[in-house]
């Protein structure tokens, strides 16, 4: 008995072993391959990938000119989800996209590619759960549940109609199941059923017509190529012409796609893409090894781009479409592994050498659209430079800010370190001290040679005579409300005390506008922060306390409904990553009369457009939070150099970039640190009208208007006014704002937060 | 003749080169890093050291770490010893308790914090035990009852492990040597103190060192649960060494780890020494 | 006559002593098994229900958590959940089934050689190294973590299981623990085979092995666990998140999702209680061989 169970243990540990083993020998077996198929095709690969991949690519460059280069298109902000794409008779291109807040189904249309849409809600619909759709080349849409009994057809102009569809062998028990649905180029409807089975479908009629019957096996999933659907079975791939059912074998195509990977169920994304080919009997598909080209009865698949050097190899991003506009123009739809749509548009660029020859790495913590600008505006100038984004926080992976810098650290000191580092949220003290930036401040004067900088700004961060990090967009905190509120603009002492004695003087009215613990906690340290450090760079903790506490009697001095309250939330949750002004939604609130002044940081020529157009109906002034002459700036996006890439042209021609003028003018995310793209921020002011109805239910709206020369002169003043960075140390702000919302929130006394706040940051002070 | 004394080191080399690879060349990095500057690799002799002593919370950390090892190793070895010593006698339940304390060791360690998050938050399952007897409720993460916490937390993971450690030990005291005492009219204090002490002595140095070495792990928990920087008395090595490389401080990681391992070595050697004496 | 009320007056005396202590332990048994009870519950109940137990810790607000030892309405729904709609939740298992095996089987390998060669020969430098691999086996991964990576990277096998894999084959813990036992194995029986003709290999192979397999699987049972709960190396060595194991998947699961996290920890823990429990007989011999020596 005894050996028996001896027996039984060492043979478990021998079972997991082996079969751990034989995992291991597959994985390696797989790289082979993929490598294998990489050098096989003549690779012609894009660039600016994310994270992932790429180095591969390097080994082998040889000198060839011509690649596609890939474009990152912006999808309509409606859509959370994506079902399906097409392409259409007029050339356009058609999304079926969902927003899952607003449970709505849309149809985004583009014809130019992707760069503008178009998008209609669809209406006249039910909402129900669609699991598949397509789109048919005439525009119009079909959206169907899991059992085609739910079904709506959407005309272009998004007009759903009704209509169903009977799945054989639906009666009973086990339902069958519409798994995938697809258009030929005719506008006639296919569609797979869960058991395999290809069907054309009439959705008015409610009818299926079987393909073929000669079907050697279940079709797993299937792309249309124009009139044959390309079918993916155990065997392999096969195109079936759909209408006469004829079964086309080309022995390449077959092996095309590990037949083992089935399509996740649930989830519209498949292992591998098919389409058609820009010339007759061709067919495109795309996996994470790259897109291939396959001409019927060749005896290749030429890779047309490799999966490494582009998006299409991070193999968290599940595919949805592929489409081919032309043979130098391909759009792939997916979604990464958090759902979110993707769309890349892959053009074919001439003068690009076949494989970058250098590699730029550009390091963030988070990601943001000023570094992705600068990275699309860098490709162009540089197309024989890959672009490499190192983004150490993403969402999907729940990895902290702690994580992710002691990964950059360990790869700094491994000498893998970036190029470029975007210094927002990384220790910049501890970084310069150690001698990790380069001096940059040669490139930052020649710039401002060029364009001009804010001085101020630039002088904010000489040290020594030398510049390591420069912010390259900055916003700053004021006082909005009415005349007291801003005459009570010196320090937040002063701001509570008016606020109090209003209080006082009247206990049912609201003083300050509704801010959320978090909101609050953020805008007031961008409000005060500059002022905490000490000359030899530790913290004046008195400073710290008092600002705790006026946080806290600034959350409790009124007292609004839930509901109000819970309408801030949203509004006042201010993140490094996204620059919005909270300012001009303090001036909102008071239009809408809760409140009579509050704090908040502008950071765009909209913000300072819509306090003014509020103030002009509803009187009152904004002014620079702090005494006179000792404001505090926001900086954003701020960039440095590794000491060990000094002298590499690319990360230096990347920075002039960033500070640039044409890259400083195309975001709207910060004022411009550059000046004559801060002209063109203010040039390209628009006029706007915004409505939002009060408590009462009465409405209230304001004509936005651009700034006149007055006022855009008193803003100039006040950006050239700003003297000293707001405290910009991760560490400290996420501490102060973690356990402040639970101080603001009255868990625990009062006294104990407060203490055990300075009790972490002194303990932080102290390594 | 002379290479058969050799013969041990065929056995222990392909080990030995592994263990030489990945973890004493690390280590003997680590001790050049602690002479020199964090980036740059200059030569900064004692500088680091002398940085790491008048840091305060190097100071504070090792004083935790320390105090941490001191309080919890004696708690535990006493317990597992004391449920061993009667788990052995008894007959019935022994199989059923030996197993129920081991469980702990195999489950993970997020799901331990999972756990720990509900039962110990401000609002947790604990409190709420409280607040329904009328008792207020402790702010465990955030006082100095974080510390009971971590102790708790390692006793609960380790007991079984040391009970079944410590009933190996026992079941090497052979039972005729009591049954003499008894003869001999002595009490059970007294065979405890003569017979089973110095009979599970030899047992006891593998039992010191694991639970040594497991009290070390005993970080990954608490840093799961209360963050890098958590309350004061359970701020350990491992927050510090976490932070400081986090910061790129490697020089004073390098050298307050070296000061550790010295420390360590130190202990072992002591406890040995202490071992082979008798 | 005397006397004997004391004895009998001292045996009811013991055996109430003798109860409560067995109170005692049955008391700390349930508080081992505690939160096995826990998760079990936890993983059959509905997001509703976790919401209304939890909440407070999870929202803030007032009231406190509690908990049902079972489940009011049980589900399983976060059970389909985690097995049919979590694709990455079936990778990293594979992962960390590969990384675990992959370790075993070098530990097999290679630790149980150097654990017999320490245990049964004397040979210079023997004291030394088993020094070394107490102090190596002490020192916290932090404190090597750097140093470990610029080995890995200059192997070239970073970002793949193998900068897992192979350092966890080398641990000198489970060499500690096999040493431990092996040396329970009598020099008489050694010297005997030895006697006998059998080479060095084989009465490693014929006698050490099959002597203390009890002890390499109780080693090996450990080191599962090991394997199976690591964190911090895959987190710093794994770049490819794809690579990453399961260990890693349970703390990106926000609380706000507990009932998920509950049914991927119970999920995540089966295959170690289940190596535990298997393996605990062999386990306990192991370590009470381990234990003898010395």
């Amino acid at each position: 008995m005894k050996k028996r169970t001896r027996a039984a243990g060492i043979l478990l540990t021998l079972v997991l072993a082996v079969t751990g083993i034989a995992g291991c020998g597959d994985t390696k077996k797989d790289e082979g391959n993929a490598k294998g198929a990489g050098e096989e095709a003549q690779g012609t690969g894009g660039q600016s990938g994310s994270e992932g991949g790429g180095e591969d690519a390097f080994s082998d460059g040889y000198g060839g000119k011509g690649r596609f280069l890939e474009t990152e298109l912006t999808l309509p902000q409606e859509a959370d989800r994506v079902l399906a794409a097409g392409k259409l008779s007029d050339g356009s291109i058609s999304v079926v996209g969902y927003n899952s807040n607003s449970m709505q189904y849309y149809l985004m249309n583009t014809k130019d590619l992707g760069d503008s849409w178009d998008s209609r809600a669809v209406q006249g619909m039910d909402v129900f759960y669609v699991s598949s759709a397509a789109i048919a080349p005439d525009g119009s849409a079909v959206l169907m549940d899991p059992y085609g009994e739910e079904l709506v057809q959407v005309s272009p102009d998004g007009t759903a109609t009704a209509g169903s569809l009977v799945l054989p062998g639906t009666e009973g028990e086990n339902k069958n199941q519409v798994q995938q649905a697809g258009y030929t180029k005719d506008g006639t409807l296919i569609v797979l059923d869960i058991g395999g089975v290809l069907y054309r479908a009439d959705v008015t009629q409610g009818t299926l017509e079987e393909v073929t019957k000669n079907m050697p096996e279940a079709v797993y999933y299937f792309g249309m190529a124009g009139n044959d659907i390309v079918s993916v079975m155990g065997s392999g791939v096969y195109r079936v012409d759909a209408g006469s059912g004829e079964l086309k074998k080309d022995e390449t195509l077959q092996q095309v796609t590990d037949s083992s990977q089935e399509p996740i169920s649930g989830e519209n994304s498949y292992p591998c893409l098919f389409t058609a080919g820009a010339e007759e009997d061709s067919t495109v598909y795309v996996n994470h090894e790259g897109l291939f080209f396959h001409k019927m009865g060749g005896s290749v698949n030429e890779q047309l781009i490799n999966g490494d050097l582009v998006s299409l190899g991070d193999s968290s991003l599940g595919f949805i479409q592929a489409l081919t506009v032309d043979d130098s123009t391909y759009l792939v739809l997916g979604s990464d592994s958090l759902g979110v749509p993707r769309m890349y548009r892959y053009m074919y660029d001439a003068q690009a050498s076949a494989v970058p020859q250098k590699q730029l790495k550009v390091y963030a913590l988070e990601d943001s659209v000023a570094l992705q600008q600068a990275i699309s505006y860098f490709q162009k100038e540089n197309p024989d430079v890959f672009v490499k984004k190192i983004i150490g926080l993403t969402d999907e992976d729940g990895i902290t800010a702690e994580d992710a810098l002691r990964t950059l650290s360990t790869d700094i000191m491994a000498g893998n370190g970036p190029d470029v580092l975007i210094l927002d949220g990384i220790p910049v003290e501890s970084y310069v001290e150690k001698g990790i930036l380069a001096d940059i401040r040669d490139l930052v004067e020649e710039v401002e040679g060029e364009d001009g900088l804010f001085e101020n700004i630039k002088e904010a961060y000489i040290r020594d005579g030398s510049i390591y990090e420069m912010p390259s967009r900055f916003g700053f905190s004021v006082v909005e409300g009415e005349a007291e509120a801003v005459e009570a603009k010196n320090s937040l002492e002063a701001f509570l005390e008016y606020a109090k004695g209003k209080k006082s003087s009247n206990a049912d009215e609201n003083v300050l506008v509704p801010m959320s613990a978090s909101g609050l906690l953020h805008e007031l340290y961008y409000a005060d922060s500059a002022g905490w450090r000490k000359e030899d760079g530790s913290l004046e903790e008195e400073k710290l306390e008092a600002y705790l506490k006026a946080a806290k009697d600034y959350f409790d001095l009124d007292t609004y409904a839930e509901e109000e309250y819970n309408n801030s939330v949203e509004n006042y949750t201010f993140r490094f990553g996204g620059m919005g002004g909270a300012a001009s939604t303090v001036a909102n609130f008071r239009l809408i009369l809760m409140g009579c002044g509050g704090i908040g940081t502008i950071s765009s020529f909209r913000d300072v457009q819509q306090i003014y157009a509020t103030e002009a109906q509803i009187g009152g002034a904004y002014d620079i939070f702090g005494e006179a002459d000792n404001g505090s700036f926001v900086p954003y996006v701020s960039v440095g150099i590794a000491a060990q890439s000094a002298e590499n042209q690319e990360a230096r021609e990347f920075v002039k970039g960033l500070l640039g003028k044409e890259c400083q003018s195309a975001s709207m995310d910060g004022f411009p640190v550059n000046r004559a793209a801060y002209q063109e921020h203010q040039k390209n002011q628009k006029e706007y009208a915004i409505g939002t109805s009060r408590l009462d239910g009465t409405s209230a709206g304001v004509d936005v208007k651009v700034l006149t020369e007055e006022q855009a002169n008193t803003l100039l003043k006040q950006l050239e006014s700003l003297k000293r960075p707001v405290l910009t140390d991760r560490v400290i702000q996420e501490l102060i704002v973690e356990e402040g919302i639970k101080y603001l929130n009255g868990d625990g006394t009062q006294k104990e937060v407060a203490d055990r706040i300075m009790q972490k940051v002194k303990l932080y002070l102290s390594e | 003749m002379g290479w058969k004394k050799y013969t041990g080191w065929l056995f222990v080399l392909p080990g030995f080169l592994g263990v030489a690879v990945f973890y004493l060349i690390p280590f003997l990095d680590v001790i050049r890093r602690s002479f020199t500057q964090a980036v740059g690799g200059r030569f900064v002799g004692l500088a680091n050291y002398q940085m790491v002593f008048e840091n305060q919370a190097f100071l504070l950390a090792a004083k935790n770490t320390l105090r941490f090892a001191a309080v919890c190793l004696p708690l535990l070895l006493v317990i597992s010893l004391g449920i061993a010593v009667f788990l052995q006698r008894l007959e019935t339940w022994s199989g059923f308790l030996k197993g129920a304390y081991l469980v702990p060791l195999a489950i993970p360690a997020a799901s331990v914090v999972l756990l720990w998050k509900l039962l110990f938050d401000g609002r947790g399952i604990l409190n709420g035990l409280l607040a329904a007897a009328g008792q207020p409720g402790i702010d465990w993460m955030n006082t100095g009852a974080s510390f009971g916490v971590l102790v708790f937390s390692y006793i609960w993971k380790n007991l079984g492990y040391d009970v079944v450690l410590w009933i190996a030990g026992l079941s090497m005291v052979p039972k005729q040597v009591y049954e003499a005492a008894r003869v001999d009219g002595a009490g059970e204090c007294r065979c405890f103190f003569y017979i089973t002490l110095p009979g599970i002595r030899p047992a006891a140095f593998t039992i010191v060192v694991i639970s040594f070495l497991n009290s070390f792990k005993v970080f990954r928990e608490a840093y799961l649960v209360a963050g890098n920087y958590p309350q004061d008395d359970i701020y350990l090595l491992q927050h510090l060494f976490h932070n400081w490389f986090r910061e790129l401080s490697v020089d004073k990681m390098a050298s307050g780890a070296v000061t550790m391992a010295a420390v360590i070595f130190l202990l072992v050697c002591l406890l040995q020494k202490s071992w082979d004496k008798k | 006559m005397e006397k004997w009320e004391v004895r009998a007056h001292m045996h009811v005396g013991k055996r109430i002593q003798k109860m409560v202590c067995l109170g005692v332990l049955l008391a700390m048994a349930f508080l081992s098994l505690g939160p096995l009870v826990f998760l079990m519950g936890g993983s059959l109940m509905g997001s509703n229900e976790i919401a209304d137990c939890i909440g407070p810790v999870i929202r803030g607000g007032d009231g406190y958590a509690v908990w049902r030892l079972f489940p009011m309405y049980p589900t399983l729904k976060h059970l389909v959940e985690v097995f049919f709609d979590s694709p990455e939740f079936f990778r990293m298992f594979w992962n960390s089934m590969k990384i675990t095996a992959g370790t075993l089987l070098g530990q097999f390998l290679v630790g149980m050689p150097s654990a017999w060669g320490l245990a049964h020969y004397s040979f210079p430098g023997k004291k030394a190294v088993y020094m070394l691999y107490i102090v190596l086996m002490m020192m916290p991964f932090q404190v090597t973590m750097l140093s470990e990576y610029l080995v890995l990277d200059m192997l070239g096998i970073m970002d793949t299981l193998w900068a897992i894999i192979l350092p966890g084959v080398f641990s000198t813990f489970s060499v500690f623990i096999m040493y431990r036992f092996f040396g329970g194995i009598p020099d008489a029986v050694i010297e005997a085979a030895r006697c006998d003709g059998a080479g060095e290999f084989q009465i490693f192979w014929r006698i050490g092995i099959p002597l203390g397999s009890s002890g390499i699987i109780s080693a090996m049972v450990l080191q599962f666990l090991e394997c199976w709960n690591l964190m911090e190396q895959p987190m710093t060595f794994l770049k490819t998140k794809s690579l990453w194991p399961l260990s890693l998947y349970l703390p990106q699961i926000s609380m706000e999702k507990a009932g998920f996290a509950l049914c991927a920890s119970m999920v995540t823990l089966l295959p170690a209680l289940l190596v535990f429990l298997a393996g605990s007989d062999y386990l306990e011999q192991g370590i009470v061989a381990a234990a003898v020596k010395e």
